[in-house]
């Protein structure tokens, strides 16, 4: 590793310090922030002794921390999720959307809760949800290894728009046709923490570090492919083989995402452009930096979601374009040759 | 050893003081150069040396920082875009080739300057690409689409649309790099005839200090962004100078054939090499 | 070896026009008209096709059909002919200046800023006029196209797509914020709107469409020539004496006003943008301006297919036609790209 590089390292290692501050303090206000005004000594009893609960720390337990831990999940896969895809696909533009499991999973929930095949109790929306994400990403996959050249991430692409504004336009479709529907899920179809318990937390934050894990393994030979594709060939990496596992991990932590809560947009995207050279020099170290940045955006656009309106709160997926976008302009505009 | 510009020059190419760049540092500096009409000018030098970017800044593509450069009498910053393109072709190092389109309507594009909203495609369009493509012995491809090329060909083909372009001057940044040897002397020879029996001039940067010690009229050497020699002919070459420019130990050999000088570098042996 | 195509030379003029182009196109031109006026026909009043003759050339038929034609009928296909082509022209120069063919028109965010000021109209004033959208839209689209380019100036084209989608998610999220706060009726009022609808169509709706479409196209055209020089790289363009800035800048001021004029009277059409020039560039060679041509023809064909579709399939209830546009646009993309698949 030359010195560029080392330097590059060390700067990152800053980068995700000031990242895991940042997360904590967010999560502080956050855990600090709610309608009902909660006392200091009520936390600090908390810590103190655990087993005693009055509802004030029946609050802080069950209704804000969990899902300020759903919020740094989801954003770590994200982010993560977000920084594989752009860097398999080499497109900066690219966002785990276009995969097609977020249109996947509106529809799934939507059709189920619309025309019940059975009653479906809110407990099972997260099932509904990967199944509805998996069902489509698994056409846009089977419909873009098809052909001569089999898997071309291009092709994946645009099966996978194709197939999300199919969906995404029966979802519309049927809730303009259906109020009760468009009423029960109009949170949901935007991304929420809310109301998130922690069963749904322990079924999917395991599949969100498995994810993790896999992405770093990957990151060594993904590295290569910003040198381009016959060079990472020559460099023996199988070029065809990484970025279908690459694309597959992403696809393995934004459904986990979607079905812990919903779909979610826009941070998959921002996370990985929001520190410089990340995409020039991938490794472990840039995809957990660019998980923890989604975490924090996420946690951001959270805290808005219940700050912003006070008493009233918003679905945590309609800020996050609002929570990242003023920054992310910023720098972008900053950064201008 | 460098030459002074003439200023009040009516025709050709010269630059006044140029220097050029991106970023924030300088390319090139205080270049005084004149590039001498109806004669192929070979640019030379080591990577980084500035070559591209003089060539750049000759052909407007890179504002000067500082200096001029003057073409036909006139100061180019103040040429519009049109007349420059009437004086001056320029092939660009790999120009991207545009999907499906054939030989003859990419050399055609050429005659881009020379037309407007109704002058479409006139006989003096026609007559230009017809010959552009005769004389760069392409006629046979004229119909074939240019990605199925291969490079001496698609290179041939680039060479024909500035051709077509009708310019007395024409710009070419590297145009052999990238081919086999053959084509490389296919190339030279093309542009040594366009000079000879065309009366065009020729400006190109060059890799290949041999090939271009056997076709140029004249050589200028850059190091680090300012000019260290102009030789006005092949003979002047001395390893003296390959050694200053290129800072590459040399021996002089002159072509059996043409009498004109090839240096053959060596590296001087170091202990542990076998004898 | 020739040039291809017809020329015809007088003095100093010359013209040059390629046959198979301007075949395609007339065929594309008559097939929209044909959709017209089976678009004329069609409805809850069905009308034959001598009263629709009648009705074009003489105005001689009764009271009804001149109102069902005049006031609903015509506004509304033309409306669909006019949006349907805005986007599709709008996108065929995105997608040529960015050499992406992911590149949208919505990109650039004045899409999110029409959307954004048009909802909060219909949700601060449910009863405002529909002919105040397309001036609200106007202006909130351009605004936005002003932001990205204000912040984005001299910006390489990915940093500036990447601002456009920023600020795009910006107004979006905003635009979130406030459906969430609505009440139900108004918020599947706002639904509709965004899913694309042509119910404010009338005459003045219409005509400024034409206009905006008109106008952009003339500017599009013109500048076709110059900008296809492009694809060979900036130096051999700027070498053959393009105005590279003036280009671009042109370019997209033009798909600006595309854009937001569209998005002001018809809603939020999505996916005409993207597949019109995908569908034009199957169609046989041709050089920019005849692809964009056949692009702006396609994108009217297709609002227009989707317009009839929606209100017929399923009768009496009338799809907003951007969904049933994205319900055929979709599967006919997915196709296109199934049958391309090993060209691709």
């Amino acid at each position: 590793m030359n010195a560029g590089a080392l330097r590059a390292r060390q700067r990152q290692r800053h980068y995700l310090l000031v990242t895991l501050v940042v997360i904590a303090i967010l999560a502080a206000c956050h855990i600090l922030q709610g309608p009902r005004s909660i006392p200091l000594h009520s936390y600090l009893s908390l810590l103190q002794s655990p087993g005693q609960q009055g509802f004030d720390q029946f609050v802080i337990l069950f209704l804000r921390l969990p899902r300020i831990l759903a919020a740094v999940a989801a954003g770590a896969a994200l982010g993560a999720s977000g920084f594989l895809l752009q860097t398999a696909m080499r497109n900066r533009l690219g966002e785990p959307q276009i995969l097609g499991l977020n249109a996947g999973a509106s529809l799934a929930v939507v059709l189920l809760n619309t025309y019940p095949l059975f009653p479906l109790p809110p407990l099972l929306t997260p099932f509904a949800a990967s199944f509805g994400a998996g069902a489509l990403f698994g056409l846009v996959l089977l419909l873009s290894t098809a052909g001569r050249n089999r898997f071309d991430p291009d092709k994946m692409v645009f099966f996978g728009i194709a197939l999300s504004a199919l969906a995404n336009a029966i979802v519309s479709a049927v809730l303009i046709l259906n109020e009760d529907t468009l009423e029960e899920l109009r949170f949901w179809l935007v991304g929420d923490t809310a109301g998130i318990g922690y069963a749904a937390l322990a079924a999917t934050v395991p599949t969100i570090l498995i994810g993790l894990l896999f992405g770093c393994l990957l990151m060594p030979s993904l590295a290569a492919f910003t040198l381009g594709e016959t060079i990472a060939s020559s460099l023996g990496a199988s070029v065809r083989r990484t970025r279908f596992a690459a694309l597959l991990v992403a696809a393995l932590l934004s459904g986990s995402v979607v079905s812990l809560v919903g779909p979610i947009g826009f941070i998959g995207l921002i996370a990985p452009a929001f520190w410089p050279r990340l995409h020039q020099l991938p490794s472990a170290m840039a995809l957990l930096l660019s998980a923890m940045s989604g975490s924090a955006l996420l946690l951001a656009a959270d805290l808005l979601a219940v700050s912003l309106m006070a008493p009233v709160e918003l679905p945590t997926g309609a800020l996050t374009g609002l929570a990242g976008a003023p920054a992310f302009i910023w720098l972008v505009a900053r950064k201008l040759p | 050893m460098i030459e002074n510009a003439e200023i009040s020059l009516q025709q050709g190419i010269a630059a006044h003081d140029l220097s050029a760049g991106y970023g924030s540092v300088s390319a090139i500096r205080d270049i005084q150069l004149r590039i001498e009409e109806g004669r192929m000018t070979a640019l030379l030098g080591p990577n980084g040396s500035g070559k591209s970017t003089l060539l750049s800044a000759l052909a407007r593509l890179l504002p000067a920082r500082a200096g001029t450069v003057v073409l036909d009498g006139h100061d180019i910053a103040q040429l519009q875009p049109r007349q420059m393109a009437r004086k001056l072709g320029l092939l660009p190092q790999q120009p991207p080739v545009p999907e499906g389109i054939t030989v003859f309507d990419l050399v055609a594009r050429g005659r881009f300057p020379h037309q407007g909203f109704l002058r479409h495609w006139s006989n003096q369009d026609e007559s230009a690409v017809t010959e552009a493509i005769t004389l760069t012995g392409i006629a046979d491809l004229a119909e074939r689409p240019v990605e199925t090329l291969s490079g001496g060909q698609r290179q041939r083909v680039w060479i024909a649309m500035v051709l077509a372009q009708e310019t007395p001057l024409l710009l070419l940044d590297e145009p052999t790099t990238f081919l086999d040897v053959a084509h490389q002397v296919a190339i030279l020879d093309l542009l040594r005839n366009l000079v000879r029996h065309h009366r065009r001039t020729v400006v190109c940067v060059l890799h290949d200090l041999n090939m271009a010690l056997q076709y140029a009229d004249r050589l200028v050497f850059l190091k680090e962004g300012v000019v260290r020699h102009v030789l006005s002919a092949a003979t002047d070459c001395t390893d003296e100078i390959v050694r200053d420019v290129f800072d590459l130990q040399a021996v002089t050999m002159l072509h059996p054939q043409t009498g004109l000088p090839v240096f053959l570098p060596y590296a001087p042996t170091l202990p542990g090499d076998a004898a | 070896m020739k040039a291809r195509g017809l020329v015809w030379r007088t003095g100093s003029f010359s013209l040059r026009l390629n046959p198979i182009s301007w075949a395609t196109n007339a065929l594309l031109a008559a097939s929209l008209m044909l959709l017209v006026f089976l678009g004329l026909r069609s409805g809850s009043l069905p009308l034959g096709p001598a009263t629709i003759a009648n009705w074009l050339l003489f105005g001689n038929v009764g009271w009804t059909e001149t109102v069902v034609l005049e006031n609903l009928r015509a506004p509304r296909l033309l409306l669909a002919v006019t949006s349907g082509g805005m986007l599709a022209l709008a996108g065929g120069v995105t997608q040529h200046i960015t050499r992406n063919g992911l590149a949208d028109p919505s990109l650039i965010g004045v899409k999110a800023g029409a959307a954004l000021c048009i909802v909060a109209l219909i949700l601060a004033w449910p009863a405002a006029p529909l002919a105040l959208r397309p001036v609200v839209g106007l202006v909130g689209g351009l605004a936005a196209g002003l932001s990205v380019v204000l912040l984005a100036r001299g910006a390489s084209p990915l940093k500036f797509i990447m601002v456009g989608v920023g600020l795009s998610w910006c107004l979006s999220s905003m635009l979130v914020v406030m459906l969430t706060s609505a009440d139900i009726r108004s918020l599947q009022r706002a639904m509709i709107w965004l899913a694309g609808s042509l119910e404010g169509a009338n005459w003045p709706t219409v005509q400024l469409a034409a206009a905006i479409l008109s106008g952009s196209a003339i500017i599009l055209l013109s500048l076709a020539r110059h900008a296809e020089l492009e694809d060979m790289g900036d130096a051999k363009a700027s070498a053959l004496g393009v105005r590279l800035s003036w280009v671009r800048i042109s370019c997209l001021v033009a798909t600006v006003f595309l854009v937001a004029g569209a998005v002001s009277v018809a809603g939020g059409l999505g996916f005409v943008g993207l597949i019109a020039p995908h569908l034009a560039r199957i169609l046989p060679r041709q050089d920019l301006r005849g692809r964009l041509i056949s692009a702006t023809l396609i994108g009217a064909l297709l609002v227009l297919a989707a317009d009839l579709l929606g209100a017929g399939l399923f009768a009496p209830i009338r799809l907003p036609v951007g969904v049933s546009l994205a319900m055929i646009g979709a599967p006919l993309l997915v196709l296109l790209l199934w049958l391309r698949r090993n060209r691709i």
